[in-house]
């Protein structure tokens, strides 16, 4: 355990302010790994939970939860010989019901193991 | 929802109606998940669904976003606006709609273009995507050529 006492006031703030966002798992960020796991068994799969950077947006008034906007970069044999458009489709179509209730945006990066092994 | 109220709300941007004839076939009659269906089937009346085929039909370039060109209410919303602009688009081709103005659109044109997030962005009569694949195609290209090709922005010298 670091000992924060060491650190000046708003340095300290700052610190426990980005470790609570970073452990912060919620329920719809569970459900969107099991999801995107279960149906695209992918290579890689990354879920940032970016809400906290929208939520003083005109469009977030009234709204509560933490758990609005994501950004999911995912790495799956699935999107083979499918364009961009039906990728993201296809993934906001596992994740509708996540969508409808609670997600406001869904930053997606969708890649094949082939183009992420081309571009290395 | 009426085409007048739909139409009172887009900004006052001129309306271009001469490349009807070059409508493709829209996102909304894409295959469709019963499960989406049935979620989202709410908010898209018959009546506003006619007004969004003839505004994107009528419209070579139309963009559903949080906001407006000059003062968007979202990053994303932002980012397409400045994708646009930066492409040498002139806006006055581009029919833009604040969603955040009307709660029946905003949830509508999801479901017209069975696509959950705004911004949206069609070219001539065909669903584009979001900001992320038009960031996408505006870094390989792929919104340069088809700009080009619908007459919507002019060649830009090639550089050497």
């Amino acid at each position: 355990m670091i000992n924060l006492s060491i650190l000046s006031k708003s340095i300290r703030t700052k610190f426990i302010h980005v470790s609570r966002i970073m452990a912060e798992v919620g329920p719809v960020h569970q459900s969107i790994q099991k999801k995107l796991t279960n149906a695209l068994n992918p290579t890689s799969l990354e879920i940032i939970n970016e809400s906290h950077l929208h939520a003083h947006h005109q469009a977030m008034k009234d709204v509560t939860s933490k758990e609005t906007h994501f950004r999911v970069s995912i790495v799956s044999d699935h999107f083979e010989g499918k364009k961009l458009i039906q990728r993201h489709r296809l993934i906001y179509d596992l994740l509708n019901e996540e969508m409808a209730a609670s997600v406001h945006a869904l930053s997606i990066t969708a890649k094949t193991p082939k183009e992420i092994s081309e571009s290395n | 929802m009426s085409l007048r109220s739909l139409t009172r709300l887009a900004r006052p941007f001129a309306f271009n109606t001469s490349l009807t004839s070059s409508f493709i076939k829209n996102a909304s009659n894409g295959i469709k998940s019963p499960l989406v269906s049935s979620i989202l089937c709410r908010y898209l009346s018959e009546s506003l669904k006619k007004s969004l085929d003839e505004t994107v039909q009528k419209n070579d370039v139309v963009l559903f976003m949080k906001g407006t060109p000059e003062r968007p209410q979202c990053g994303f919303s932002r980012a397409v606006v400045q994708i646009l602009h930066a492409q040498g688009l002139d806006f006055s081709k581009v029919q833009t709609f604040n969603v955040l103005e009307d709660n029946e659109l905003r949830e509508g044109v999801k479901e017209y273009s069975q696509w959950p997030t705004v911004p949206q962005v069609y070219i001539k009569g065909e669903f584009i995507g979001g900001c992320d694949i038009v960031l996408n195609m505006h870094q390989s290209g792929e919104l340069e050529d088809l700009l080009l090709k619908g007459g919507l922005v002019e060649e830009s010298e090639k550089e050497e």
